[in-house]
């Protein structure tokens, strides 16, 4: 059992999770917040009784520990939820994750065809170069069908051209899907029925887990049970310096009432954005370090809440906003996301997310003016008629995405390299880590933090290397190693010298032997074999024909074996290379859902 | 990607099938012996010809194997010898190929 506290820094999902799984396991830490509130960007906000979520967050997880604690914090109150998710698009919805016939009709033969026309010169004549955003998802999915499914909303999100965006973010998630796991899946796969198949991938596309009212409510009452087992929650108590030496961080320096309070602690576990945390370190980290965490960019958000005096405006939980002509980037329909979201049943509250960069126009806009600007938007998209708006309210939230941009990677390991040196510092959470966990992750990594400091020894980095995608299947280790021992030896590349010289070699002396031995029986097979000699000229049944006769069937053995070998090599090679573009596609399939 | 899983890709990749040579030869033992098991007994089904010296013949030319089989015969009791003289000739066949492909990717790979 640790002794001495444990410290805590942030009470999103992951700090009140790692506070949750040391309580449960009897041991006291303090958790310490910068904001008024708990839940970090995944808190609920309390408007006038209209509550509303930061980004709308689905709970919905393969982890089943994360789970499990969903379950157990809020038992009945978590409700299962319908997905209904829509782009929008010239003036039309298109269902998302995208349906064929939908798509077909909303955009009309003539343009599907163009789609079509473009998705094959695409295949057929790929950009050599896949340096940017655009030629990636060009290369996969046709021009046109990017520039209409892609690259505005993208653009929206990231707030630079997809031109500007490196291929390298866009194959971020399919990148770290390794050949291993894409065949052990494609073999897998194979064994369940396409009906169950079916059933799996419409559950977790289709319906998700919510709390009664938002996401807060979880963090709230996780609060409360780490309350009761006497940890501490300290809100409004922002860190201002984190005090090192060697290989420890050794205490904290925390502001409360406007005073300075020195806090120590054995083990320190930190959700706080990493750029942050490094700038705070006292002493300084060495410039290097410090440049790099300066390197790490994030993307902010704002949310304008709109309540609208109509009991249903449209029946999605979200829609995508494609539409070039706006600024909205997604617009949320609380209430369906849970209908206790909403005080009266007569209104609707909607929220229209837009990406932004702290300080930039759209962040230094008024609140007025951005309500006056959701409502012209609303308005202009023919979703809610400007009357219909009662009132609004707006909701900022800095660093909500950590920016993957060219130099991030390089500049996370300098850091990372840095960090490692601390035995009693663990970094957990999304910005935390600058990684794109979503809750479910992130609260994945605080909980193997608290089973750290409990004595286990995991690796946090290597959580959500491996991308997701629906038709994924959970594997028991056993059947993991036992398929990572077999599967080289079933897809590796056969030796086509060896099969030839082999097969060359038996087929050779199976025809020495026959000679061999119908030459000195003699019998009606001579005459026979002999009509060999019409393809092995100079092939005679007698000892040196029998000599002549290896030489060809060897040669030809040889030949065929050779064929073998290589027509086996190429059909493997393309089955694995379909394998992997199958598995990228399918994990893209909901790209939209991860900003 | 974990080093592992690297690792496990590279072998993947770079890595030379070995043949199971004894896996080899049963698979290529069962398929002689069956062709021949299902030749003959065609044969048979479809049924043979009055030759010239007036005798019954059922497949002449498949007859001849006989010379390599001992006791082999076109018939239904000749079917049985002779798919297990192809199941022995197939996995010697198979199991020699194996056995040499192997020593030839060993010293390849050395």
């Amino acid at each position: 059992m640790p002794r001495g506290p444990i410290i805590i820094i942030g009470a999103g999902p992951a700090g009140l999770t790692a506070a949750y799984v040391l309580s449960k396991a009897g041991v006291q830490s303090i958790v310490l917040e910068k904001d008024p509130t708990v839940g970090g960007i995944a808190r609920t906000i309390n408007y006038k009784n209209y509550y509303f979520d930061i980004g709308g967050h689905r709970f919905f997880t393969k982890v089943k520990s994360v789970e499990n604690i969903w379950k157990e914090v809020l038992g009945e109150d978590l409700l299962r939820r319908n997905r209904l998710s829509r782009i929008y698009y010239n003036k039309k919805f298109f269902y998302y994750p995208l349906r064929p016939l939908n798509a077909l009709l909303g955009l009309g033969v003539w343009n599907s065809m163009l789609i079509t026309f473009s998705y094959f010169t695409s295949q057929l004549f790929p950009s050599r170069e896949e340096e940017t955003f655009e030629q990636w998802v060009s290369n996969r999915f046709g021009k046109r069908l990017y520039k209409i499914f892609f690259k505005t909303y993208t653009e929206k999100v990231w707030g630079i051209s997809c031109n500007e965006i490196s291929a390298e973010w866009a194959g971020q998630r399919v990148k770290g899907l390794s050949l291993m796991t894409a065949l052990k899946h494609a073999i897998l796969k194979k064994q369940d029925s396409q009906k169950d198949k079916k059933e799996i991938i419409k559950t977790l596309i289709d319906e998700f887990d919510y709390p009664k009212f938002g996401p807060g409510m979880m963090w709230q009452a996780m609060v409360e049970i780490i309350q009761k087992k006497s940890s501490e929650v300290f809100l409004g108590k922002p860190v201002e310096r984190i005090l090192w030496s060697g290989n420890k961080v050794e205490a904290l320096e925390v502001r409360r009432d406007g005073q300075i309070e020195l806090l120590s602690g054995k083990y320190f576990i930190s959700s706080m954005p990493l750029r942050e945390a490094l700038q705070k370190f006292k002493p300084e980290v060495p410039k290097e370090v410090l440049d790099a965490a300066n390197d790490l960019k994030y993307r902010d958000f704002l949310t304008v809440a709109l309540i609208i005096n109509k009991p249903e405006v449209f029946p999605d939980t979200w829609i995508y906003i494609h539409d070039p002509e706006v600024k909205v980037g997604r617009i949320q329909n609380f209430k369906n996301w849970s209908p206790f979201m909403v005080p009266e049943s007569s209104k609707t509250c909607l929220g229209l997310e837009y990406f932004c960069f702290e300080g930039d126009n759209l962040w230094n806009m008024s609140d007025d003016k951005l309500i006056e600007l959701a409502k012209r938007e609303l308005s202009a998209l023919g979703l809610v008629n400007q009357n219909d708006v009662e009132e609004g309210t707006v909701v900022r939230m800095p660093k909500a995405y950590p920016i993957y941009n060219s130099t991030f990677q390089k500049s996370l390991d300098v850091v990372r390299q840095f960090l490692n040196r601390f035995d009693n510092l663990q970094l957990i959470g999304r910005n935390g880590m600058h990684k794109y966990n979503n809750q479910d992750h992130s609260m994945l990594t605080a909980m193997l933090s608290a089973e750290n400091i409990l004595g286990a020894n995991h690796d946090l980095w290597a959580i959500n290397v491996e991308p997701e995608y629906h038709e994924e299947m959970t594997l028991e280790p056993s059947e993991e190693a036992v398929l990572d021992k077999l599967l080289p030896g079933v897809f590796s590349r056969m030796d086509q010298l060896g099969l030839a010289t082999a097969v060359g070699s038996v087929c050779g002396l199976l025809i020495f032997f026959l000679t061999i031995g119908l030459a000195i029986r003699g019998g009606d097979a001579r005459i026979y074999l002999q009509l060999l000699n019409q393809y092995f000229f100079g092939y005679t049944v007698t000892l040196k024909g029998a000599l002549i006769g290896m030489a060809y069937s060897f040669s030809w053995g040889f030949l065929f074996g050779w064929l073998l070998a290589y027509l086996r090599n190429f059909f493997m090679a393309y089955y694995i290379y379909r394998i992997k573009r199958k598995v990228e596609l399918l994990t893209f399939r909901d790209f939209l859902d991860h900003f | 990607m974990s080093a592992e899983k690297i690792l496990d890709e590279e072998r993947l990749l770079k890595g030379i099938l070995r043949l199971n040579a004894k896996i080899l030869g049963l698979a290529l033992g069962i398929l002689m012996g069956l062709v021949i098991f299902i030749g003959t007994n065609w044969l048979l089904i479809k049924g043979g010809h009055i030759n010239q010296s007036g005798e019954y013949v059922v497949g002449p030319h498949l007859q001849l194997l006989g010379q390599f089989f001992f006791g082999y015969k076109v018939s239904f009791l000749g079917s049985i010898i002779g798919f297990f003289y192809g199941l022995a000739l197939g996995t010697l066949c198979g199991t020699t190929i194996g056995w040499i492909y192997n020593k030839i990717v060993d010293y390849r790979t050395r």
